[in-house]
């Protein structure tokens, strides 16, 4: 099932639009990549919205832990039904990381099987491509005459991880940026500390793991994180506010690492708000 | 509220579910090719992995094993050449060894770029020995020292990429080779002159080809990846017939000339029996799995002629030539897996495996080579098909 529905579509994607961009494997994964951020756009954009939704309540959330900071429980729940009801996900720009974790590992099965490089993994291959293919898809390159593929490009090797550990580190960083960006500063200390912890072991998790993975795989993921926080952006709001946990948005280095604000108050309002 | 423990749980479930599609995939993926076998009169010559082995046909035992201790980085699964007095292997750091059949002594050895491995293997002639790479690179060496007498690269043409996966065919004073960038060459075997090549340099190249093809009176027989098998007659350069299946077509034919047939397979599973003057089909057979290995002639106790294949469904097929009906009922091959918890042995267990090595027909014998479980050969008897022996490298001599 899972090749049927995950990984053979993608195998064959990849080798036609290696062949429809002059052999080239790096265009073909970075179209690739666009293709996979339109399929999955109506749940990053739910994502987002709900992300802004929750910019909204903090003033609500705030009154909320003033009113209720001795009764945690009844805080929780009074907390959750107001997520509820403004359809906000306090978990901010998590999901849509975890929403591509089977496209991940789809892309890397379809990334290890296109650049066979021995006899047992090209006999792999084979039974992934579409033999024959359906007449209405005769206009498409024809992956035999592709295989096999070239996998250079500068100095890359995109069946391979990057030997200079440039894609890694980009990695962490357009994760950890996606994260921050979508993810609002949160009024209760604990649930900030949440998102602080998730903010860091995640981007530091998948860069360690895309230090073993194919460098094609790390371009797919740099570049989904771009696409991914250039639409937030787009979708016209001040997302620097949660970039730098300030409410004007200001440039904080405090909050840019996810600290509390010097001088802040007890109830933790940021310092620009602080009369 | 989502709860941190309830977040990492998702992310869990999320890995875990990662890991099972990957780790599904490393099982087919953990090697890297199978066995190469050639038999001779004196021994068995298997290249698996850090050694070559030339191993008893009685028992099964190991002879020798060369090198004598396997060093870092160096494996072999190319088949072995063999001839009088010398087997020649290739490896895959771009190295080609001659070997002392009787001692398992290096005789020479030939490096040429470490980063060109040899996938295919070599063929002896009587003065050089040929051997291609995966840079494109078909080298002719001089069989008694070892040293290069020339070599040829391929045009860049095609698609860019020149591996030579096959092992060459020397017939006469012409050498033929078949490379992934979609074209068959033929080279003056004595000074490495591009004689012609298939197809042409201004025409489209057809799909890649990683085995070596077949001749018989002069017509070269061979299958590609654009799910065709060619038959091109080598004096007018013209293909006589095509014959489309319906996967690539890796294993290289096997003809029958009182017959006038040739039989070959595909990686979807295909057998086909096609007539050498035609290319029409006489008769098709479904193997469960790509055959991959050269089928092989043989007779049966009663002298029926039968064609023997092997199949990535881990089945050994005994096929009718004459009709393409199964002679005899498949044999699974099994193959003997230590089990483990975490990185304990706890017993043995046997399971069927995928087989991409040619049958070998050795005397009584069947040999076949397989690249999962714990031995990389099997023979098992003619008659009756059960297991004689399974070679153990790890055992001693």
């Amino acid at each position: 099932m899972w090749d049927l529905i995950i990984l053979n579509p993608m195998v064959n994607v990849l080798l036609w639009l290696y062949g429809i961009f002059g052999h080239n494997y790096l265009l073909a994964i970075l179209f690739f990549t666009l293709l996979t951020r339109l399929l999955i756009f109506p749940l990053t954009w739910q994502q987002q919205k709900s992300t802004l939704a929750m910019q909204k309540l903090q003033p609500e959330l705030t009154k909320l832990r003033e009113k209720y900071k001795n009764d945690p429980e009844t805080l929780n729940t009074k907390m959750m039904e107001l997520y509820r009801e403004a359809g906000a996900n306090p978990l901010g720009g998590c999901l849509p990381t975890l929403i591509q974790f089977p496209i991940l590992i789809g892309l890397y099965q379809a990334i290890t099987r296109s650049l066979a490089a021995s006899p047992l993994q090209l006999i792999e291959l084979s039974q992934h491509i579409y033999h024959p293919v359906p007449a209405w898809l005769s206009w498409l390159p024809n992956a035999a005459a592709l295989i096999p593929l070239n996998s250079r490009f500068g100095w890359l090797n995109l069946a391979l991880p990057d030997p200079y550990y440039i894609l890694p580190i980009l990695v962490v960083v357009t994760t950890w940026l996606q994260n921050k960006l979508m993810t609002p500063p949160n009024a209760d200390p604990q649930q900030a500390a949440m998102n602080r912890s998730m903010q860091l072991t995640m981007p530091l998790f998948i860069g360690y793991i895309s230090l073993t993975f194919p460098s094609g795989l790390s371009i797919y993921w740099i570049v989904s994180n771009v696409i991914g926080f250039v639409q937030y952006m787009a979708m016209g709001r001040s997302s620097f506010k949660n970039l730098f946990g300030t409410e004007d948005g200001s440039f904080s280095l405090r909050g840019l690492l996810g600290l509390p604000q010097p001088g802040a108050d007890a109830k933790g309002k940021p310092r620009s708000a602080r009369k | 509220m989502i709860t941190r423990k309830l977040f990492l749980g998702l992310v869990l479930i999320a890995l875990a579910v990662g890991l099972a599609g990957c780790s599904s995939a490393a099982t087919v993926l953990s090697g890297t090719s199978w066995p190469g076998i050639t038999a001779s009169d004196e021994a068995i010559y298997v290249a698996y992995g850090a050694q070559v082995y030339a191993v008893s046909p009685e028992s099964g035992n190991r002879l020798w094993a060369f090198p004598s201790e396997p060093e870092r980085g160096r494996t072999f699964y190319a088949a072995p050449a063999v001839a009088p007095e010398l087997v020649v292997v290739t490896d895959y750091v771009g190295s080609v060894f001659a070997i002392d059949p009787a001692t398992g002594m290096q005789k020479w050895a030939f490096e040429s770029n470490p980063a060109a491995r040899f996938i295919g293997g070599a063929v002896i002639g009587d003065e050089y020995v040929y051997a291609g790479a995966v840079d494109g690179t078909l080298y002719a060496i001089n069989r008694d020292t070892g040293t290069k007498a020339w070599q040829f690269r391929a045009p860049r043409s095609g698609n860019g990429q020149h591996d030579i996966w096959s092992t060459p065919l020397l017939d006469g004073n012409t050498l033929y080779f078949t490379s992934l960038d979609g074209h068959l060459y033929a080279l003056d075997a004595q000074n490495g002159a591009l004689l012609w090549q298939f197809p042409a340099a201004d025409e489209p190249a057809i799909g890649a080809m990683a085995g070596t093809p077949a001749i018989h009176e002069g017509v070269l027989y061979f299958g590609s990846f654009n799910d065709r098998v060619y038959a091109l007659d080598t004096r007018t350069r013209q293909v006589v017939w095509t014959y489309t299946t319906t996967n690539w077509v890796w294993s290289t034919p096997v003809i029958d000339p009182e017959a006038n047939l040739m039989i070959g397979g595909d990686l979807d599973g295909h057998v086909f029996a096609l007539d050498l003057s035609s290319g029409q089909p006489r008769w098709t057979f479904d193997a469960g799995g790509p055959v991959v290995g050269t089928p092989a002639f043989g007779k049966l106790a009663d002298g029926q002629p039968v064609v023997y294949v092997t199949s990535g469904d881990s089945y050994l097929y005994i096929l009718n030539v004459e009709d393409g009906t199964q002679a005899r009922a498949a044999t699974s091959i099994k193959a003997e897996f230590t089990t483990r918890f975490l990185f304990f042995p706890t017993g043995t267990n046997e399971r069927p495996i995928p087989i991409f090595a040619p049958p070998i027909l050795y005397n009584d014998s069947i040999l076949i080579g397989a690249h999962q479980g714990s031995y990389p050969l099997y023979a098992l008897d003619r008659e009756t098909l059960l297991q004689r022996w399974a070679f153990d490298p790890a055992a001693g001599s």
